[in-house]
C-alpha cells in the first residue's frame, strides 16, 4: 500500500467511526393523557377544576374526561368531592359550591381516570389588605386630567407575585422595581406597590365617578404554567397546572 | 526614497516612456489612417485590487506603456491585430489577444497572478501572504469573494457558506456553524475585535461591508493561542490601508443599497471611509407594500506611518437596523421602533525595535446593543454586551520560527432589560422575549460583568525540512470566577510528497460568553442574541479538538484535494428544555469529515465539496442530535469565464435538514385567574381562558427535509471613458426550493397548525458598482 491510499485508508476509518457513534434518542408516544385546569380560589364560592384527555395535533376538539373522580384533601383528614357539573360555555367541569379554602393552607388533588391518576398539590397565598387607597376613598382629579396613583398592599405570605387590574384591565405600567407584563399577556408584579393612571372615564355622556382595583395573589403554581411556559406545574401525571389564588379589591370614588 | 516619491519616480518614468513612444511611433501613426485606442486595467487576481506601474507590453511593435496609479492604460495603435502582455514584478505575467478597430476602443483586463520571483537572495511577492492552509481553514481575498453568488453584493460572511465545513442553520441566516460547532463558538473579529451580534435583519446582508475588507481568514478548528474564548473556530476580518498615492472612489447602485467607499491620502497618513444605506422602505412604498425595515452603517479607519519604527492606526465602525412597525389594537397609529447594531472603536500602535520583531499595542471597545422604548407599556427593551479590551503583543521572528507573546485585559459588561406586554408585537414574532434567549422569562433584567486577563504564547519551530512544530498557550483569568483556565493548543504540519502536506493538531480551548439559542437560533427573528458571562466555574465550556488533515495542491488538471477530519469532545454546553430544569449544561461531541476538490486556474473554476458530519449532545437520559447537526452537506461551485471580465457562476448545495423538537400532542391549558367584573358590582372568579399548548416530543428527534439550492451570478466589468463599470445580476434560489424552517410549536384554537414556513425565495436582484 503507498503512502497516498494508506492517507485515504485513514480519512476512511474515520468517516467510519464517527458513523458509529452512540444514536440518539427515539420519539415516544405522549407519555401523559390526562390535563388538569384546576385553580383554587379563596374569595369565590365556587370552585372549578377541569379535566380533559390530550388532543393530537389536528384535533381541535375539547376532549372532557366527564367519569373522572376529583378530590382535594387538606394535610389533615378533610377532603371535599368534586361533582361533573354542566357550564354555561358547554365545557363541564368538576366544581364545589362551598368555599372552604382558605389563605395560607395547603391542599392537594387527586384525579382519577380510565386514563390514569394525576396527583397535585397547592399553597393559597397567605391573606393580605389593600392599604391605599382605602375603600370608598375619593380621589380628586382636575377636569379632563389624569394623575397617578400609588396603590399599597399588605405581602400575602407565600404569594409569587401579583396581578393588578383597574375595572377589569390589566396594568402594564411599571414604576421603580415595579415591572410588569407576561408572556402570555398577562401582567403581573412582584411587588406589593404599584403607580397607577386614574381618569375621569365617559360612558356617553355619563361621567363614571368610581373606579374599582383588583390584587390577585397567585402561588408558584399559577406563575410556572401561566408565566413560565411550565407545562406541568403542582401536578404529577398530568399536563396542565393546580394552581392558587387569593383576591382583593377595592372600590374608590373619582371628584 | 519613500514609497510615495518612488511613485512618483516610476510616474515620471512612464510619462517620459510614453512620450518617447509617441515620438518613436508618431510617424507611423500618423502614416496609419486607420486607428483605435486600446484600454484597461491591471489587477491583483486575489485581492482584486488594481495595479499601478504594471508595463503593457504590445508585441509586434516595441511600444509599450505602464498603468496609471489607479492601474489603467489607454494607448492608440494603429488598426489590426495585436497580442499585449502585462507583467510586474512579483506577479506572472499575462498574455493577452485583441484587435483594433478603426475608431473604436478595444478593452483588455488583466488579473495577474502573484508569484514569488527569485532575484538572487531577495524574494519579491507582490501581495501574497503567507497562507493559511487550506485543510486547516480558508482564506478568501476580494478577488475570490465576487465569483460566489449572493444576494446584491459580496459579502464577506455569507461567502464562507459555499464552503466545507461551514454551515448555516438556514437560507436566511448569517451565523457561522464551523466543523459541528454552535454559532455562538465562532469568534468574528474585525481588525482584532470581535463582532457580537454581526447580522443585519436575519443574515441577508452581513454586517459588514465587503468593500472595507482586504481579506478574511478562518481557522475552523484549533486556531492559533492569541485569539481565544471559543471553542470552535475565528474568523478574522482585516480591513484596507488608504492609498496613499490618491483618492479613490467607488460607489455601488444596487435595487435595495447602495455604499460609497473612499480612500486616500490625508495631510498625515491615510484613510478608507465607506457608508452604506438599504432602501427596502422606499422600494416597497413605491409598489404600495409595506416593508419599513432599513439599515445603514459606516467605517472608518485613519493609518499613520510616522517613521519606520512606528505605524498607528484607528478606527471607528458603526452599524443600525431600524423596523419601526407601526400598531393596530390598543396603540393605533403608534409607531414602534426596534432598533439594534454595534459600534466597534479601535486604535492600535506597532512599534518596530527592528526589522524581525514588533511589538503592538492594541485598544478597543466593542458593543453590540437592542434597544426600543416609543411606547413603553407595550414593549421596551434596552440591551447592551460592552467589550472592553486592551493588549499588548510581541512579535518575533528571526527567520522561520516565528515567536508571538502577548497579554490581554478585557473587561465585559452586558446589561439586559425588557418588558414585553400584550401587543401587536405578538402578531410579528409569538413570543417576542424568545428573540433574545430560549424560554426567556418576561419581563427581565440581568447585570453582569467579568474581568479577564489572560497571556499568551504561539510558536513555530521547525523540526525538520519537512516537518513543522506549531504551539500555543494561553492562560485566561477570571476575576469574578478567581479561576485560571489554561488553553494549549499543538500542531505538526509534515511534507508527505511534492506540494502535500499532512497536518495533525490538537487544541483545548474555553469559552466564558454563551448563548442559549437552541429553539430559535434563525438570526432572521433574533438579530440581537443575548450573551451570557458564565458565573460558575464548574459550568464554563470547554472542548478538546482533533483535527487532521491532508492537503495536495495538484492531484490532477490544477485540482487541489483537501481532506480533513476531526473530533471535537465538548463540555458544559448551554442547553434548553421544555420542561424543569429550563438550562442544562451538557457533555456533547462533534465528528466529521469534509472532502474537497478545488480549481482556480484556467476557464472553469470553483470547488465540489462533500462534508459528513456528526454533532451529539448528552443529557442525564439520552443523547440526541444538536440543533446544528447535518449529516450529509454537498457544495458544488462552478465559475466559468463567459469572455474579458465576464463571468458566469453558480452555487449549488444540498444538506440535511437539521433536527427539531416535534410537537406530539397538545392539551387545554389555561384557566386564568381574570376576574370578570361588571359595573352592577358583581363580581365572578374563575374565567376559563382556555388555550391550547403543545407538548413537545422528545429533544431533537425529528428533522426538517433535506435543503437544497441553486444560486447564479453574472459579473462582468467594462470602461466607460476612464470609470470602471461593474455590472452584477444574482438570482438567489433559482428553483425555489422552499427549504423550510420550523419557527414554532405555539398553538392556538382554531387556527391552522402550520409549523414550517419557507426560509429561502427566488430573490433575483442588479446592480452596478462604479469605480473612479
Amino acid at each position: 500500500m503507498n503512502s497516498r491510499a494508506k492517507i485515504y485508508f485513514f480519512f476512511i476509518i474515520i468517516i467510519a467511526s464517527g458513523a458509529g457513534c452512540d444514536n440518539p434518542a427515539e420519539q415516544p408516544g405522549v407519555v401523559k393523557n390526562i390535563s388538569v385546569a384546576g385553580l383554587l380560589n379563596a374569595d369565590t364560592l365556587e370552585q372549578n377544576i377541569k379535566v380533559f384527555s390530550t388532543s393530537s395535533i389536528g384535533d381541535n376538539r375539547f376532549h372532557v374526561i366527564t367519569d373522572a373522580s376529583v378530590r382535594v384533601s387538606d394535610s389533615a383528614s378533610w377532603t371535599e368531592e368534586f361533582p361533573l357539573n354542566a357550564s354555561e360555555d358547554g365545557i363541564a367541569s368538576y366544581s364545589s359550591g362551598k368555599n372552604t379554602f382558605s389563605p395560607g393552607h395547603s391542599y392537594f388533588l387527586e384525579v382519577k381516570t380510565k386514563l390514569g391518576t394525576a396527583y397535585g398539590s397547592t399553597r393559597l397565598p397567605g391573606d393580605f389588605n389593600i392599604t391605599s387607597h382605602p375603600e370608598t376613598d375619593t380621589i380628586y382629579i382636575p377636569n379632563n386630567s389624569f394623575i397617578e396613583v400609588e396603590l399599597k398592599w399588605t405581602r400575602s405570605n407565600g404569594a409569587f407575585g401579583y396581578i393588578i387590574e383597574q375595572d377589569n384591565i390589566r396594568k402594564f405600567e411599571y414604576s421603580g422595581d415595579t415591572l410588569s407584563g407576561g408572556s402570555s399577556g398577562s401582567s403581573f408584579t412582584f411587588s406589593n406597590t404599584i403607580k397607577i393612571g386614574v381618569s375621569k372615564n365617559l360612558i356617553g355622556n355619563t361621567i363614571i365617578n368610581k373606579t374599582v382595583i383588583t390584587v390577585i395573589a397567585f402561588d408558584k403554581n399559577y406563575y410556572d404554567h401561566h408565566f413560565n411556559y411550565s407545562n406541568s406545574a403542582g401536578l404529577n401525571g398530568a399536563y396542565g397546572y393546580f394552581g392558587s389564588g387569593v383576591v382583593k379589591r377595592v372600590t374608590f370614588f373619582i371628584k | 526614497m519613500t514609497k510615495s516619491g518612488n511613485g512618483k519616480y516610476f510616474n515620471m518614468c512612464a510619462i517620459f516612456a510614453c512620450c518617447l513612444c509617441c515620438l518613436l511611433f508618431s510617424s507611423s501613426l500618423y502614416a496609419q489612417s486607420e486607428k483605435g485606442m486600446l484600454k484597461g486595467f491591471v489587477f491583483d487576481k486575489k485581492t482584486d485590487l488594481k495595479l499601478s506601474n504594471a508595463s503593457i507590453i504590445i508585441s509586434n511593435t516595441g511600444r509599450s506603456i505602464s498603468t496609471d496609479s489607479k492601474g489603467y492604460f489607454e494607448i492608440i495603435l494603429p488598426a489590426g491585430p495585436y497580442q499585449v502582455e502585462a507583467r510586474i514584478l512579483g506577479y506572472a505575467p499575462l498574455i493577452k489577444y485583441c484587435v483594433i478597430r478603426d475608431d473604436e476602443a478595444s478593452s483588455l483586463f488583466f488579473d495577474l497572478e502573484p508569484e514569488p520571483v527569485s532575484l538572487g537572495e531577495v524574494s519579491i511577492v507582490g501581495n501574497l501572504e503567507k497562507d493559511l492552509s487550506s485543510a486547516k481553514g480558508y482564506k478568501l481575498l476580494p478577488g475570490e469573494l465576487k465569483n460566489i453568488p449572493q444576494f446584491g453584493e459580496s459579502d464577506p460572511l455569507r461567502a464562507l457558506f459555499a464552503l466545507p465545513g461551514v454551515n448555516t442553520i438556514n437560507n436566511l441566516s448569517n451565523q457561522l456553524f464551523v466543523l459541528g460547532g454552535n454559532f455562538d463558538e465562532t469568534l468574528v473579529s474585525l481588525n482584532n475585535v470581535p463582532i457580537y451580534n454581526q447580522s443585519h435583519l436575519g443574515g441577508i446582508f452581513s454586517g459588514i461591508n465587503s468593500d472595507i475588507i482586504s481579506n478574511e481568514k478562518l481557522y475552523l478548528s484549533n486556531y492559533p493561542q492569541s485569539l481565544g474564548g471559543y471553542l470552535s473556530g475565528a474568523l478574522e476580518l482585516s480591513t484596507k490601508n488608504g492609498n496613499s498615492d490618491e483618492l479613490r472612489a467607488k460607489a455601488s447602485l444596487g435595487l435595495i443599497s447602495s455604499k460609497l467607499y473612499l480612500e486616500g491620502p490625508l495631510p498625515a497618513g491615510t484613510f478608507i471611509a465607506s457608508a452604506r444605506r438599504t432602501y427596502f422602505d422606499a422600494i416597497a412604498k413605491m409598489f404600495h407594500q409595506s416593508l419599513p425595515y432599513y439599515f445603514y452603517d459606516g467605517y472608518f479607519k485613519y493609518s499613520l506611518s510616522i517613521d519606520k519604527r512606528n505605524h498607528f492606526e484607528t478606527s471607528a465602525f458603526y452599524s443600525k437596523d431600524v423596523l419601526p412597525l407601526e400598531f393596530h389594537g390598543n396603540y393605533r397609529g403608534k409607531t414602534f421602533e426596534p432598533r439594534w447594531g454595534n459600534l466597534l472603536l479601535n486604535s492600535k500602535w506597532t512599534y518596530s525595535p527592528d526589522d524581525v520583531s514588533t511589538i503592538s499595542m492594541n485598544a478597543f471597545l466593542s458593543s453590540s446593543f437592542s434597544k426600543s422604548d416609543e411606547i413603553k407599556e407595550a414593549a421596551e427593551f434596552n440591551n447592551n454586551i460592552e467589550d472592553k479590551t486592551i493588549s499588548l503583543e510581541y512579535k518575533n521572528d528571526p527567520g522561520g520560527n516565528p515567536v508571538n507573546a502577548g497579554i490581554e485585559f478585557k473587561h465585559l459588561n452586558i446589561n439586559y432589560f425588557w418588558n414585553i406586554g400584550y401587543s401587536d408585537l405578538r402578531n410579528y414574532i409569538n413570543t417576542p422575549e424568545e428573540v433574545f434567549y430560549d424560554y426567556a422569562p418576561n419581563p427581565f433584567a440581568m447585570k453582569s460583568e467579568e474581568h479577564i486577563i489572560s497571556a499568551f504564547a504561539t510558536f513555530d519551530y521547525r523540526l525538520s525540512e519537512k516537518m513543522l512544530l506549531q504551539g500555543g498557550l494561553r492562560g485566561a483569568y477570571l476575576g469574578s470566577l478567581k479561576h485560571l483556565f489554561p488553553s494549549f493548543s499543538l500542531a505538526i504540519d509534515y511534507e508527505l510528497f511534492n506540494n502535500s502536506t499532512l497536518n495533525f493538531s490538537y487544541g483545548r480551548y474555553y469559552q466564558y460568553l454563551y448563548t442559549i439559542k437552541e429553539k430559535r437560533p434563525e438570526s432572521i427573528y433574533t438579530p440581537f442574541t443575548v450573551y451570557f458571562i458564565s458565573t460558575n466555574q464548574d459550568n464554563v465550556p470547554f472542548s478538546d479538538n482533533c483535527l487532521i488533515s491532508f492537503d495536495t495542491k495538484n492531484l490532477t488538471y490544477d485540482i487541489e484535494f483537501i481532506l480533513r477530519g476531526y473530533y471535537k469532545n465538548r463540555h458544559n454546553l448551554a442547553s434548553s428544555y421544555n420542561d424543569f430544569p429550563r438550562y442544562r449544561f451538557e457533555v456533547g461531541y462533534s465528528t466529521g469529515v469534509d472532502v474537497m476538490l478545488k480549481r482556480d486556474k484556467g476557464i472553469i473554476t470553483g470547488w465540489l465539496g462533500y462534508s459528513f458530519g456528526k454533532s451529539v449532545k448528552r443529557n442525564d437520559q439520552f443523547a440526541y442530535y444538536s440543533n446544528y447537526d447535518r449529516r450529509h452537506i454537498i457544495k458544488v461551485l462552478l465559475g466559468y469565464q463567459i469572455f474579458e471580465k465576464w463571468r458566469l457562476s453558480a452555487f449549488w448545495t444540498y444538506s440535511t435538514g437539521t433536527p427539531y423538537t416535534d410537537v406530539i400532542g397538545k392539551y387545554l391549558g389555561g384557566h386564568d385567574l381574570r376576574s370578570e367584573y361588571s359595573r352592577d358590582s358583581y363580581f365572578m372568579y374563575g374565567n376559563e381562558e382556555l388555550a391550547w399548548r403543545a407538548i413537545d416530543g422528545t429533544k431533537n428527534t425529528s428533522r426538517i427535509e433535506d435543503n437544497h439550492r441553486l444560486d447564479i451570478g453574472l459579473t462582468g466589468s467594462f470602461i466607460w471613458g476612464k470609470i470602471f463599470v461593474k455590472p452584477y445580476l444574482q438570482v438567489l434560489n433559482v428553483y425555489n426550493s422552499p427549504n423550510d424552517i420550523i419557527l414554532n410549536n405555539h398553538l392556538r384554537v382554531g387556527e391552522e397548525e402550520t409549523l414550517k414556513y419557507p426560509s429561502s425565495f427566488v430573490l433575483p436582484t442588479i446592480g452596478v458598482e462604479i469605480e473612479f
